[in-house]
């Protein structure tokens, strides 16, 4: 069973990262009151969230490909550099949902899957996915 | 089905305020005093206060949302309010459970309860919460079940015994040190210069061939020794062992008792260990690596405290027989050239310090008996590496079958490991030049595990080893 991530995901890491670069590009732009200098890099910056958020992130995600089948988990990302994360489910040691404040609002959870020196990581997902996963990746065939 | 879930015991409060111990209670509470006694207040008070309650609020509102669930399947925790987790754990992929209780667990009735995996951070629970003891019993009970087990109890000799060979300076220095700062801070005296000044005092009055920096060092380092002793030993005290036919439960300590249980099965390794020091009393501790057992470097699960090598052998028989290994033992060859082989880098390590301790007088003749100092220091060094050596030509080896036994040592300490098959990560075979001619490697056994715990054996024969591993792992190594 393939599938691939909801456009929520999308929207609630670009809500993410426009917070995050605003309140950076404030900081610096605070500096703009000893030398208007400071405005270059606040602009820098700006652009480079703007950018991240609106045209590195959308083919980020959309590269998002997570695969369950009987024995394994894999997930494949990345739009430079594109990976593959396998899991075996016998190296499953156990399965943790996280959710904030923002992603409880859109009913949202992030899934990470626990292994002995390892970990992989699934961006939020719809709450009944997550539970879904929590639920039944750990009653796979283990060793 | 049982389902139980369980809650934090109310002074779980305290422990996630610990953090702000030392930055915002204690000061809070000296301004307080200093308000009520002389009637001054602190600029900082009103804010401090504020912080306070805020910090308060935040670890009620965490404590709240602590759960523990168990079922006969699954154990799931929740925490946080904010971020919230929950995290699934499957009875079987545990580690293991261990319960800390400290005087004021004592008071209050509760108990600080760990679940480990092997999926943790190395030295780290994975999951730590404060639990009523009632509570933590009954999680015990539903995890682990009930049964029969045999108990072991150890003399507070052979605990001292454990705490002398396995202390050691650096680590009182790490743990009391801080104590002393903090303890100055607080009182407003410098402690650490009376002390000082003290054992200079001390070192002084002492009269041999070494400059008084050395004895100074040395009081220094005997008093980091002594606390470090203390602690251990008080940790390890009343330590008893409970073996049964699938759990082992081991408890310990007066002033913080510490239970821990875990499965039979979940037992990466178990290795009998020689420290330096135990080199001296020619004895053994017996541990085994458990996922995610421990919460700092000194907590290594010790099973048999301190004995002699055929006491061990007979408690590793009767609580491990599934460990027993019934292969051929691959050992270096039993010969005068072969010890040789062994021995040559201490010769030549020995020589070298000679030289370089005579080239340093010459050079320096002021600093003499300094250099003369440090050359016996390093000469003593160099003769327990010599002995390891031996010990490694005479007794090291290699057996490998459905389990692994390999004997060896990992830095300066002779260990013998133990482990199942399947539970090998890694297998390093070198060989140097000198191996090439002689038809000799070197093999590196490392167990897969949280700790990785690994032993080196040297010096034996190449094609055995590959006929053996090729047997055993049905590998394809070329000859």
């Amino acid at each position: 069973m393939t599938f691939a991530l909801p456009k929520k995901t999308q929207l609630l890491w670009q809500m993410r990262i426009v917070f995050a670069f605003a309140l950076l590009c404030a900081a610096v732009a605070f500096f703009s009151r000893y030398t208007l200098w400071f405005l270059l890099p606040a602009a820098i910056i700006a652009t480079l969230g703007l950018g991240f958020a609106f045209v590195y992130m959308p083919f980020y995600f959309k590269s998002y490909k997570i695969t369950v089948d009987e024995n394994s988990i894999s997930i494949t990302k990345g739009v430079i550099i594109k990976t593959i994360q396998i899991m075996p489910f016998p190296r499953l040691v156990f399965a943790q949902s996280f959710t904030t404040p923002l992603s409880a609002v859109m009913k949202m959870k992030c899934v990470m899957l626990k292994a002995a020196r390892g970990w992989m990581l699934i961006p939020e997902i719809e709450n009944v996915n997550a539970d879904y996963l929590l639920d039944n990746l750990r009653v796979k065939p283990n060793d | 089905m049982i389902k139980t879930t369980f809650k934090a015991h109310p002074i779980m409060i305290l422990r996630l305020m610990k953090p702000y111990l030392f930055i915002l209670i204690l000061p809070l509470i000296r301004a307080l005093i200093q308000y009520i006694t002389k009637g001054e207040i602190n600029g900082l008070l009103a804010l401090e206060i504020i912080a306070f309650c805020f910090i308060l609020a935040i670890a009620i509102l965490r404590w709240r949302s602590i759960s523990i669930t168990v079922n006969d399947r699954y154990v799931t925790v929740k925490k946080g309010f904010l971020i919230k987790t929950r995290a699934v754990i499957e009875v079987s992929r545990l580690s293991s459970v261990s319960l800390k209780q400290n005087i004021f667990d004592y008071i209050f009735r509760s108990v600080d309860c760990e679940v480990n995996t092997e999926a943790g951070t190395p030295k780290k629970s994975d999951f730590s919460l404060k639990m009523h003891i009632n509570d933590a019993k009954l999680l015990f009970k539903l995890i682990y079940g009930e049964e029969e087990r045999q108990t072991v109890k150890f003399s507070a000799y052979r605990i001292a015994l454990l705490a002398a060979t396995t202390s050691s300076a650096a680590s009182g220095i790490i743990v009391g040190v801080p104590i002393i700062n903090q303890a100055s801070d607080l009182l407003g005296v410098a402690i650490s210069d009376m002390l000082l000044s003290e054992i200079n005092n001390v070192s002084s009055r002492f009269n041999n061939i070494f400059p008084p920096i050395v004895n100074t060092v040395t009081i220094i380092l005997l008093i980091a020794y002594g606390v470090s002793f203390i602690i251990s030993f008080i940790k390890n005290v009343n330590f008893k062992l409970k073996s049964g036919k699938d759990g082992v439960e081991v408890q310990s300590g007066i002033i913080v008792r510490k239970r821990i249980i875990f499965k039979k099965s979940k037992i990466n390794n178990i290795c009998f260990e020689q420290t330096p020091l135990m080199r001296l009393i020619k004895k053994y501790s017996m541990r085994v690596s458990v996922g995610g057992y421990g919460d700092s470097k000194g907590d290594a699960a010790v099973i048999v405290p301190i004995a002699t090598h055929k006491e061990l052998e007979e408690q590793f028989a009767e609580h491990f027989p599934s460990f027993e290994v019934n292969g051929s033992f691959i050992r270096p060859l039993q010969t005068r050239f072969n010890l040789n082989r062994f021995l040559y880098i201490p010769a030549l390590l020995a020589l070298l310090i000679l030289g370089i301790g005579a080239a340093l007088m010459i050079i320096f003749p002021y600093f003499d008996r300094l250099v003369l100092f440090l050359m016996v220091v390093a000469l003593c060094v160099d003769g327990y590496y010599a002995s390891v050596c031996y010990h490694n030509y005479k007794h090291g080896g290699l057996n490998i079958s459905d389990c692994v036994q390999a004997s060896g040592s990992a830095g300066f300490t002779v260990r013998e490991l133990y482990c199942e098959k399947n539970r090998i990560g890694v297998i390093k075979i070198s060989q140097t030049p000198a191996d090439r001619q002689f038809k000799t490697c070197k093999i590196k056994i490392t167990v897969r595990s949280e700790n990785a715990d690994s032993v080196r054996v040297k010096n034996i024969d190449t094609s055995t080893v590959k006929n053996s591993l090729r047997e055993q792992f049905e590998l394809n190594i070329d000859e």
